[in-house]
């Protein structure tokens, strides 16, 4: 099931372990939700129409390479060359 | 990913390159790339006094960083352009990436020197304020950086700014910019200094890389009158030939280099000094004047405030 689907149904410390799942994604200072075990950088920039040559992931601090994977409960932050906000 | 050089866990890979390379060698990657441009178009010699014009954005703390670390005897100029906000958090960020390193930084404010900032003067002159903002900017390094005897200005441009400055000249055919677009502009008078872009052969993804590695903290914020900028859409449009075609930045850029000599018969026009402050122009009165006296209303000399040392 979609977790956005569930979202309304549950609160507190439920909630909080369903998005702690989920990969999360922060691009130009906005976080978004992904429903999915497992993205590779390369497919994730991709769903974004981010240019690869215009940015860079990171995830803990560290730089990511294209062929990486996200995993659920990972937080990816995407910086780009020239920031849209 | 592997690192092409030592083989462990590569950080980046860099496909105009054809490499993956891990966190240290890519940082010595990028050491090598600007002492190799400073060797291979003659910026500057080992113990030259060079000012490096730092804005607080990533190019030029980066830029900073490396020059230090290739062992230049570097100092920083900031120039505060008064722009609500955005011009305090750019200097507040200069100054603490100056403090935290103890090195010399010169702070001028176009407040100071011309009575307000770049947003005011636009608005009441009605014309876009970054053509006036860089006008403004290179009569003040031009400026401070002869007054105070330096012998180089660097600045951070980068590949991508380099190129789509080349784009935006083609397209337009400005055959006089195209004659002078290169990594250094030597002095073309005894009062100007000469100016060098130490960052021109690495792109702008690598100098950011670059910055978060190094973890230099730079100003992120974009310019509030940077929003329509055409060197936006012409980086955009490099970056997607780079995307399908890696390495045709570098190419469109040093082939321009190799070849700009088609335009090198155009004629320089001379300088002299401006009818009221006294520094060079090609007209009578400097473009820097002609915006301060439209601004003021009134044909009074310039006053230009001691640049202070921070």
């Amino acid at each position: 099931m979609c977790p956005d689907q569930r979202l309304p149904l549950l609160t507190g410390k439920g909630l909080h372990a369903i998005i702690c799942l989920m990969i999360r994604v922060v691009i130009d200072g906005e976080e978004q939700q992904l429903d999915k075990k497992k993205i590779s950088i390369e497919t994730l920039l991709k769903r974004f129409h981010i240019n690869p040559e215009t940015a860079v992931a990171l995830r803990r601090g560290a730089l990511l390479t294209e062929d990486e994977d996200l995993l659920e409960g990972d937080v990816c932050i995407i910086v780009r060359t020239i920031a849209e906000k | 990913m592997k690192c092409k050089k030592c083989g462990n866990k590569a950080a980046i890979k860099l496909r105009a390159h054809h490499i993956s390379l891990c966190r240290e060698d890519f940082l010595s990657f990028v050491l090598n790339r600007v002492q190799q441009t400073i060797k291979r178009y003659r910026l500057f010699a080992p113990k030259e006094r060079m000012v490096v014009a730092v804005s607080g954005g990533k190019d030029s703390l980066a830029l900073f960083d490396i020059l230090q670390r290739l062992g230049y005897p570097v100092e920083g100029l900031h120039i505060d352009l008064g722009i609500d906000g955005f011009s305090q958090r750019a200097r507040a960020a200069v100054e603490a990436f100056f403090a935290e390193r103890e090195a010399p930084l010169h702070l001028c404010s176009l407040r100071e020197d011309a009575g307000a900032g770049v947003s005011e003067i636009a608005a009441t002159l009605k014309r876009p304020p970054c053509s006036l903002c860089g006008l403004m900017r290179r009569y003040i390094m031009n400026r401070f950086a002869w007054e105070k005897g330096f012998s180089a200005l660097a600045t951070g441009h980068n590949l991508d700014d380099e190129g789509a400055a080349l784009l935006g000249n083609i397209t337009s055919w400005q055959i006089g910019y195209l004659a002078r677009q290169a990594p250094l502009l030597p002095p073309t008078h005894p009062r100007l200094v000469k100016k060098a872009k130490p960052l021109v052969l690495l792109a702008e993804r690598e100098v950011l890389a670059y910055c978060i590695l190094r973890a230099l903290a730079y100003h992120e914020e974009r310019c509030p009158h940077s929003k329509g900028a055409t060197s936006r859409s012409h980086k955009e449009a490099l970056n997607l030939l780079e995307y399908y075609s890696p390495g045709s930045k570098i190419r469109f850029y040093q082939n321009f280099l190799k070849n700009q000599g088609i335009f090198s018969t155009i004629e320089s026009r001379g300088l002299q000094e401006c009818s009221v402050c006294g520094f060079l122009t090609t007209r009578e009165t400097c473009q820097f004047c002609t915006v301060l006296e439209q601004y003021k209303g009134v044909r009074t000399p310039v006053s230009h405030s001691e640049a202070r040392k921070g």
